[in-house]
């Protein structure tokens, strides 16, 4: 393994589907490992801004995210001789992150609240979004719906679509068996379509755009 | 079955769940997109299906937040710079650049203080009470509020005779010391005079009924927490506060943390000076020089930089610097120098 492509965003709404634009941008596993500092630096820079995007998803103060985005990084350097161990470091980092991040925010929980339950971040829910483009009436349905997901599904729905991890992936970062992680999925994508009962006509519609 | 033939049965819900599905939505490629025209031309009927579950996953989007690229940048600086100072600790420099080091560090320190003392003449005109201890000298105090300090050698603790009912109980510190101290709090409900505040240069600790030690040393501080808990916010970037649990080990400057673990035995090991001893979890010569340096106000200087990197298990009695030297002559087969403020170490 020389390099791994990292996924990045790819949700350009107003292009079809074969148009839809890659972004990624690469991060030199290997050249971090024999200590290069411009790899690590290049990775620095791609890592903290997806992490960054994600954590302010799960917490609301972002200077406590990148307080863990930088703990998690200078282990990236630290423990980079292991890098060769790690299949997938990407999804490795990740798991990395979002625990730390879960575990600082249990332990202010702890120092907030006097039984000191223990506190997982919430996924918030209008950071979802819906392609401009797209009937008015689907749109609304599709809000709605999104509202009645829980925040785990919230988040499952994220690894697995916004940056495109695999269904193994997101099982390890959310903590879960990749069984319960299909169910989560299914259960989520099945009650989006439950709530969006389209007319026929417009489906009609659709197919005459997207299939000429 | 192969791929193509279980699509036949599928439909929209099926589609929706389906990670080969997906993938082609989310992650299209030339391989996916050939199979799935393909498949749609073969069967015409699925068309409406297809494009349903297309159009649902298409609109499963979230909105990016970006952060700051100053800060990234400014992060991205802090992680290099501790990786440079954390690759350069073994080999030291020595003689003159060790004093040059710390004549630069003085002088950022002198007016540094300087300033602070000045303000804090002028807000507190009653005048605090300072205690000052001495090279060798560790000094036992009780304060006002019958909390315990212990100030190691070479340090200065300055705090108020009298603790205000209304205000924090607030103390300076320059140098080392451990604090044991007295919790107030009864109901949870942290009034204003149950908080417990210690200033260093790089740092403000904030102690919720606790025993802790501060390490206050050539510009950064390590704080090693033993019991309770604290809060440590950086002086010049303090808006987010760190929160300590037993066992932390925090090294800090005044703008980012240098190092953070979670040790008791060593947290407790950071306060052993109280006992006359000094136990270090990285007891390596050079590490041990620092703190004799710290405490004694000699400068070590090595004549062979290989002996920076020798290592001494095991506590060393540190009652006076000659006990110290001699065991260390003994147990490492080393020579030591005595030349007024300096101390040559060679190898026997």
């Amino acid at each position: 393994m020389a390099t791994r492509i990292v996924k990045g965003i790819f949700h350009n709404f107003h292009r079809s589907w074969s148009e839809l634009i890659f972004k990624g941008v690469e991060i030199s596993w290997t050249g971090i490992e024999v200590g290069d500092k411009d790899a690590y630096s290049n990775a620095y820079r791609t890592l903290y801004e997806r992490f960054y995007n994600y954590g302010v998803k799960l917490v609301e103060d972002s200077g406590l995210v990148e307080d863990v985005i930088q703990e998690i990084l200078m282990t990236l350097w630290v423990n980079r001789e292991g890098l060769r161990m790690i299949k997938n470091p990407d999804g490795y980092y990740y798991v990395l992150f979002r625990r730390a991040l879960g575990k600082r925010v249990a332990a202010l929980a702890k120092t907030k609240t006097i039984d000191g339950a223990t506190f997982d971040p919430e996924f918030a829910a209008d950071v979802m979004m819906i392609r401009q483009e797209t009937d008015q009436a689907l749109r609304e349905k599709l809000a709605a719906a999104i509202h009645t997901l829980s925040s785990r599904q919230r988040e499952a729905l994220f690894l697995r679509f916004y940056e495109g991890f695999s269904y193994e992936e997101t099982a390890t970062i959310l903590g879960i068996s990749v069984k319960a992680t299909y169910k989560l999925m299914a259960r989520s994508l099945l009650s989006l379509r439950d709530k969006v009962a389209v007319p026929l006509v417009y489906i009609f519609f659709l197919l005459k755009e997207n299939f000429h | 079955m192969k791929k193509a033939d279980k699509y036949r049965q599928y439909v929209l819900g099926d589609f929706l769940c389906d990670a080969y599905f997906q993938d082609w939505i989310h992650l299209p490629d030339e391989e996916k997109n050939a199979f799935w025209e393909q498949w749609l031309q073969a069967n015409p009927d699925k068309q409406q299906e297809v494009g349903l579950a297309r159009e649902i996953l298409l609109n499963i989007g979230f909105k990016t937040s970006s952060p700051d690229p100053l800060k990234v940048t400014a992060s991205l600086n802090r992680a290099l710079a501790a990786i440079e100072e954390f690759e350069q600790k073994p080999a030291r420099p020595r003689g003159f650049w060790v004093a040059a080091r710390r004549w630069k560090a003085a002088a950022v320190l002198v007016p540094l203080l300087l300033i602070s003392s000045l303000i804090f003449w002028r807000l507190k005109t009653p005048g605090p009470y300072t205690v000052n201890t001495g090279y060798g000298k560790i000094s036992r105090l009780v304060l006002p509020d019958s909390s315990v300090v212990v100030l190691n050698a070479n340090s200065t603790i300055k705090y108020e005779k009298k603790w205000n009912k209304n205000a924090p109980r607030e103390l300076w510190l320059n140098g080392e010391a451990f604090f044991d101290v007295r919790h107030l709090d009864s109901d949870h409900n942290i009034e204003n005079y149950e908080r417990f505040i210690v200033h260093t240069i790089n740092t403000t600790v904030e102690v919720l009924g606790t025993a802790f030690d501060i390490r206050e040393r050539r510009g950064r501080t390590e704080i090693s927490l033993q019991k309770g808990a604290i809060r440590v916010l950086l002086s010049k970037t303090g808006t987010q506060p760190i929160l300590m649990k037993p066992g932390d080990i925090l090294l800090v400057d005044s703008v980012s943390v240098i190092h953070r673990t979670s040790n008791i035995e060593h947290a407790l090991n950071a306060s052993s000076w109280k006992e006359k001893k000094l136990v270090l979890s990285d007891p390596t010569l050079s590490e041990i020089f620092k703190y004799l340096e710290d405490t004694y106000g000699k400068t070590f200087i090595l004549e062979d930089p290989e002996l920076a990197r020798k290592k001494l298990n095991g506590p060393i009695l540190i009652d006076s610097l000659d006990d110290a030297l001699f065991v260390m002559s003994t147990a490492l087969n080393i020579s030591f120098t005595n030349e007024g403020d300096r101390i040559r170490v060679n190898f026997k």
